[in-house]
């Protein structure tokens, strides 16, 4: 199984893939997702076709996660 | 014998090396990871905005993928209202009655410059997920724009 995190900007989005079993890539992924928490912005579980989930913390067996940066209203 | 920095942090090699090389790659990775990239002081452009459209159509069940490429628009259920999210940058949120009839229009957005499909996308998750939190924020748009 292969995981993604897409974090959105102005080039669409930039992904980081790993695989849950190889715990280098599963660190690196979870350092990325803290960083990311960290700037304010909102990660959500998209599987595909689905109602998206809120996430609070990192899990290395979620397929589709979408990074989303803050909002802002007007 | 150990240094003064490793006595000082507490830092017994062997055990702590791996891991402590583990998050100083993590931690490298995320600064990489999180590097500006050289069009975030331009709007997005054609690749950007297909690579923003992609994402969305994945995150789309097959009646909103459809909506979208029909009506440029796609329909999210949330607890209070129905909300039709057009193609935009803002002020695209409409709330619906049961009729379909628009009862409020909200503009929230992303901050930064996303390509138009992540701000819809962005829009979707926030309405389903924190529904009362996208209602807090956004603010009320006039219809008749």
């Amino acid at each position: 199984m292969k995981c993604k995190l897409s974090m959105m900007d102005s080039s669409g989005d930039k992904e980081v893939i790993w695989h849950p079993d190889s715990p280098s890539e599963v660190a690196a992924a979870k350092a990325i997702f803290d960083a990311v928490r960290k700037r304010g912005y909102l990660v959500y579980s998209q599987p595909a076709g689905e109602s998206g989930v809120a996430l609070g913390q990192f899990d290395a067996n979620v397929e589709n996660m979408v990074a989303v940066p803050p909002i802002v209203a007007g | 014998m150990a240094t003064w920095w490793a006595r000082l942090f507490g830092f017994r090699p062997g055990a702590d090396a791996g891991r402590a090389s583990a998050e100083a790659f993590g931690l490298m990775t995320a600064w990489e990871f999180l590097r500006p990239s050289p069009n975030d002081y331009h709007l997005p452009d054609q690749a950007s905005e297909a690579k923003a459209r992609a994402l969305l159509e994945r995150a789309l069940s097959p009646e909103q993928r459809r909506d979208l490429f029909t009506r440029r628009c796609f329909y999210v259920k949330g607890k209070r209202f129905t909300y039709r999210i057009r193609e935009g940058h803002s002020g695209n949120v409409d709330a619906l009655d049961s009729k379909g009839r628009v009862i409020s229009r909200f503009c929230a957005h992303p901050l930064g410059r996303v390509p138009v499909y992540d701000v819809m996308l962005a829009q979707k998750l926030w309405i389903e997920t924190d529904e009362s939190m996208f209602l807090k924020k956004a603010a009320p748009y006039p219809h008749q724009y």
